[in-house]
């Protein structure tokens, strides 16, 4: 039997790769803190693989074939496309994958009934992956199972299939072999690349929704959180507003309030840090 | 019109850099190029080729980014492809970029980008 120790919430801001250094600027103090709080507590609790939740901005999964929910079960993954490269000035990386959890969480031979999962055997990971990865373990030495949702093309999953995905990924740790185990979950709060909100120069595009985000962490309300998610109030947030529902999957993989949750202010929209530490 | 045809094309473009810099350096060309292998593999998927309503070519051609933005093209991926055609020419710098794309946008809200 695996334990979940620690689940987790941060942002990947791919900008902050080539912004979020030495000497760190003002207004990226709170997030490079809030990262390297996060890394320490999961030395701390001896994490031994992370489950990463997140969405692929239409590198590995586009148009063409776009599933809901793809969980990764391949040995090792490259990170980083050559245009995230060009735009953020990204670095290639790789991380060990953890086959045994990964098929553990499938359900291998049968899907779970709760929630349809897809098999991936190869994957490139994007940022949303890679950053946070790089952030909270800059040493790349913890085997890593990706699971992408889609919450970039429409149409998105409803926000109760975030739920039960975080049950599910809850439930099926807790039925794996032996390990230490974390779930990160990474995403935006209101967000909007490319739309009439986007770049604000740290004005959130939408600071109501930031504030109700926050508070449904804090207190665990997984149903007003499902309430306040649909795709339309989403997306008047921002166009990749969609992706705090990753954060919904994260509350329901932690089952209570969250320890921290928080909004942390930058250059860029909000930053999403929330923490579970579930050994305590 | 087909947004994912549009899509396909944005994304194809700002995956390589070289595409990116031929793009730029002969937008009309590379989209004759690209709607001459979608035609050559019809009706099999074609990776790096595509079929275009007659908006969609003169759009991409003329690098009307307002007109496709209101289309519908995805917006994620347009505003990236917009910036990496910028890059190429020598960058604009980032407010004025910024706010240059923020006004064509802005007009229109939120067009349904669903394909």
């Amino acid at each position: 039997m695996a334990d979940l120790v620690a689940v987790l919430g941060t942002p990947h801001n791919p900008l902050l790769y080539r912004t979020m250094r030495d000497p760190i600027p003002d207004d990226l103090r709170a997030t490079a803190d809030n990262f390297e709080r996060f890394a320490a507590h999961l030395e701390h609790l001896k994490v031994e693989t992370l489950v990463v939740v997140g969405s692929d901005h239409l590198r590995k999964f586009g148009h063409e074939l776009s599933p809901p929910f793809v969980v990764g079960k391949a040995p090792r993954y490259a990170t980083t496309y050559e245009n995230e490269v060009r735009h953020f000035g990204l670095e290639y990386w790789e991380v060990a994958g953890d086959v045994e959890l990964a098929g553990s969480i499938l359900g291998d031979p049968v899907l779970p009934d709760s929630v349809d999962l897809t098999l991936s055997n190869e994957w490139v990971l994007d940022h949303a992956f890679a950053v946070p990865l790089r952030f909270l373990r800059p040493a790349w030495d913890l085997p890593v199972v990706p699971v992408h949702t889609n919450t970039n093309i429409p149409p998105v999953p409803h926000a109760r299939r975030f739920v039960e995905l975080g049950r599910h990924l809850s439930r099926s740790i807790d039925q794996a072999g032996p390990g230490r185990v974390a779930v990160i979950a990474t995403g935006h709060l209101s967000t909007d690349i490319g739309g009439p909100k986007g770049f604000l120069g740290g004005a959130s595009p939408d600071a109501e929704f930031d504030a109700m985000a926050v508070s449904w962490m804090e207190t665990g309300d997984i149903d007003a959180a499902v309430e306040g998610c649909s795709l339309t109030r989403l997306l008047e947030a921002g166009n990749v507003t969609p992706q705090f529902l990753n954060f919904l999957t994260a509350m329901a993989a932690a089952g209570r309030p969250a320890d921290f949750a928080e909004a942390t202010p930058s250059r860029f929209a909000a930053g999403p840090f929330a923490f579970w530490d579930m050994t305590t | 019109m087909s947004r994912f045809d549009v899509d396909k094309f944005i994304r194809h473009v700002d995956d390589h850099g070289d595409r990116v810099r031929a793009f730029a350096a002969d937008p009309a060309g590379y989209v004759a190029t690209w709607l001459a292998r979608g035609a050559a593999s019809s009706p099999r998927p074609c990776p790096d080729g595509g079929t275009l309503t007659e908006a969609e070519r003169v759009a991409l051609e003329t690098e009307d980014w307002e007109t496709l933005y209101v289309m519908g093209a995805h917006p994620y991926v347009l505003f990236h492809l917009v910036v990496a055609v910028d890059l190429v020419r020598g960058p604009t710098p980032w407010p004025e970029f910024v706010e240059w794309y923020r006004g064509f946008v802005t007009p229109h809200g939120r067009p349904d980008f669903a394909t």
